[in-house]
């Protein structure tokens, strides 16, 4: 009869090994870099503040995708720069390794003077501070229009290069808001 | 048919109404506006400089400034532009005279512009050199300085109006 008591507490023991093994597995292999945790929320809102400058960024979607690699997809954006840049857009890539802000589709940056400017699509490296666009640009102000085959921005968008058949149709005072 | 007319109503009342979206929100007067081609544009709001590179034409109502590059200058505190200043091969056009010389700057505000270095402006036959002239736009009237050479005026004395004036 005691040996069914000892076959019993044998398969007891036995369970218990397996639980702990399989628990320190888990807790001891590191993540492969293949392998991504995604996390999604809506209606987000995510602030940033830089340890050097101590400027804040706050950035608002209606939609965010985080991946385990560091990477954030965000939906009908807002980015709103404490005393520099505010960006509108649609679609955005923010890989937080590289520090690099992808917008695809139509974008709008509001310079910090109040210059409107119109693209499609723009690639921020916010490490470096510089920005640019392939794609057409509008730059528009409230009494004239410029447009250009590509732009470049940089020093928080202070600076703004317009290449490739430049087109300015202006008033004198365009650049009064 | 009914239908087709509807929709024909509905867009022919739509289209102005976009058309205008499209336009500048405030109507300028075109002797106002200043239209400018160019290669390549650098604005630095921070000196308040916008510099125009390349193949460089600029029209201001009958005014043609053309150069390799062209800066714009503006007031940091009204934001207007006062200041147009075009080097290298500049070139200009006004009122039937043509001008060339390495560098022009156009008071916006004053609406003077000082032509400098290996100046030539011709009108017709007539032909005048220097190496400074400034004109004011307003008065219509000119001031040639020869600076190290001299002054030198070719002019058509059959006509009333010359590249001087001296008609009038």
């Amino acid at each position: 009869m005691w040996y069914k008591y000892v076959l019993v507490l044998a398969v007891i023991v036995i369970i218990a090994l397996i639980i702990l093994y399989s628990q320190n597995k888990e807790m001891g292999s590191p993540l492969k870099s293949g392998y991504a945790l995604t996390r999604s929320a809506t209606n987000v809102v995510m602030f940033e503040r830089k340890k050097d400058t101590g400027k804040t960024m706050v950035v608002s979607a209606k939609e965010v995708v985080e991946t385990g690699d560091q990477v954030t997809y965000l939906k009908d954006f807002h980015v709103v720069q404490q005393k520099g840049v505010k960006i509108n857009g649609k679609d955005a890539i923010y890989d937080r390794n590289r520090s690099i802000l992808e917008v695809k589709g139509p974008v709008n940056i509001e310079t910090k003077d109040g210059s409107q400017v119109l693209l499609t699509g723009f690639v921020w490296d916010r490490e470096s501070q510089k920005a640019f666009s392939k794609n057409p640009v509008k730059l528009e102000g409230r009494e004239g229009i410029i447009v250009a085959d590509a732009a470049e921005f940089s020093d928080e968008f202070t600076q703004i290069a317009l290449i490739g058949r430049v087109h300015a149709k202006i008033a004198q005072n365009f650049l009064n808001h | 048919m009914r239908r087709l007319l509807r929709i024909f109503l509905i867009i022919s009342l739509a289209l102005p109404c976009t058309l205008q979206a499209q336009t500048l929100k405030t109507p300028v007067s075109a002797s106002d506006m200043v239209d400018i081609e160019a290669d390549r544009l650098d604005v630095n709001t921070k000196s308040g400089t916008a510099v125009f590179k390349g193949n460089v034409k600029a029209t201001k109502a009958d005014i043609v400034v053309k150069g390799n590059m062209l800066t714009l200058s503006y007031d940091t505190a009204t934001r207007k532009v006062t200041l147009l200043t075009a080097d290298g091969n500049a070139y200009i056009l006004w009122k039937g005279r043509e001008a060339t010389c390495s560098k022009v700057n156009y008071s916006l505000v004053k609406d003077v512009m000082v032509l400098t270095g290996d100046v030539v402006i011709t009108r017709d036959q007539e032909r005048l050199t220097g190496q400074k002239v400034t004109i004011d736009m307003k008065n219509d009237s000119q001031v040639v300085e020869g600076g190290a050479g001299r002054v030198k005026v070719r002019v058509n004395t059959g006509q009333n109006t010359g590249i001087m004036q001296w008609g009038k």
